[in-house]
């Protein structure tokens, strides 16, 4: 890792811990209870991740994977985004397991440190999965529909694509 | 999801045996378990690691603080909402996106909608906001992102967090200003 993210990451966890001794924190008990539920969060993703997985592989060792990468094409070029990243594009918006699934797709056919590894790892960072999210709160408060939050977030994701196909 | 799923499964297994590339679907198949389970170990890691970390900041206050800088910075995307309840669950749903504590998150963020749903038209014109901002996944340290990058050994797993900071930090901007325009032309949530 270099000097600068290192120094950084290191810092915020000196940081937390700093902050947390001025106000009289306990560390060691706090940290075990946080690690816990993230711990529990963890594990609970294993039957989508499996199911996603078996997905990926069939997708990927079928070629459906690359007739779709051709197929959005026209797109992908137009945005200078790699035809390889496409299936972790399209299934950003739906599902967290599955566009975790199609991102180690990319990582394993294209190298995690290639172009196309780079720009799906920041796109990965810079999105949310849409469509679920939408659900889950919408559902939680009983509202039916809402207008303009559904296209004005894909064309964010979209204008976010576009950026990195334009920086990277 | 399940309608894309099943499909794309069918499609896949078809053209798989169609094209001659039974033998190599069969193998990925089999192994696809074994990867779903490396994947999960990796993400088992850094939830554990970064979700305690992340009590600790939520535990010296500094996660309220963060609510509170943003209630006074974010005032001006909720116009008219006075509700201190209402505030109090975005400003935690919101901070717990910023730390990347999806767990923390969405709880707030139902609490959130729940509360601005029962506020009218002004309310849901909030909901609105609210939610466009979650989803542009707008977060201070990528880290599952990061942990998967050094799991496949990246060189330098964490180059991508100033990029993706600058990414998600745009689309945030243009997507506020984009819905504060769709809303203020339509006059409607």
């Amino acid at each position: 890792m270099s000097a600068a993210s290192g120094t950084a990451l290191v810092g915020l966890v000196a940081f937390i811990v700093l902050r947390a001794v001025m106000t009289g924190v306990d560390v060691y008990g706090t940290f075990q209870r946080g690690a816990e539920k993230g711990m529990r969060g963890a594990v609970a993703l294993l039957p989508t991740l499996s199911a996603m997985m078996l997905m990926l592989a069939l997708l990927n060792a079928s070629g459906l994977a690359q007739l779709i990468g051709r197929l959005a094409a026209p797109i992908t070029d137009w945005l200078h985004l790699p035809q390889e990243a496409a299936p972790m594009l399209l299934l950003r918006p739906l599902t967290g397991s599955g566009s975790l699934a199609a991102l180690e797709a990319v990582f394993e056919n294209c190298g995690v440190d290639s172009r196309a590894g780079r720009i799906a790892s920041v796109l990965m960072g810079s999105s949310e999965t849409i469509f679920y999210t939408m659900a889950v709160y919408l559902g939680g408060a009983g509202v039916r529909k809402l207008p303009w939050v559904l296209p004005v977030s894909l064309a964010a994701y979209f204008f976010s694509a576009a950026l990195c196909g334009w920086l990277m | 999801m399940d309608r894309i799923y099943k499909y794309l499964l069918l499609a896949g297994a078809a053209l798989a045996m169609l094209s001659g590339r039974a033998g190599a679907a069969a193998s990925a198949v089999l192994e696809s378990g074994e990867q779903a389970v490396k994947l999960l170990l990796t993400l088992l890691a850094t939830m554990t690691l970064w979700s305690g970390l992340m009590e600790v900041v939520a535990e010296s206050g500094d996660a309220a603080r963060l609510g509170r800088l943003f209630r006074r910075i974010l005032k001006p995307l909720f116009p008219g909402l006075e509700d201190d309840a209402a505030w109090d669950a975005i400003s935690m749903n919101l901070s717990a996106n910023l730390l990347g504590l999806g767990n923390a998150a969405t709880p707030a963020g139902i609490e959130a909608s729940k509360r601005l749903a029962a506020l009218g038209k002004t309310g849901l014109r909030s909901l609105g906001m609210l939610l466009v901002l979650d989803n542009v996944g707008l977060q201070l340290l990528p880290t599952t992102v990061i942990a998967l990058r050094q799991a496949a050994g990246a060189a330098d797993p964490a180059d991508v967090w100033g990029m993706t900071m600058l990414v998600s930090g745009t689309a945030s901007v243009a997507a506020v200003l984009m819905m504060r325009v769709l809303q203020h032309r339509k006059g409607t949530a």
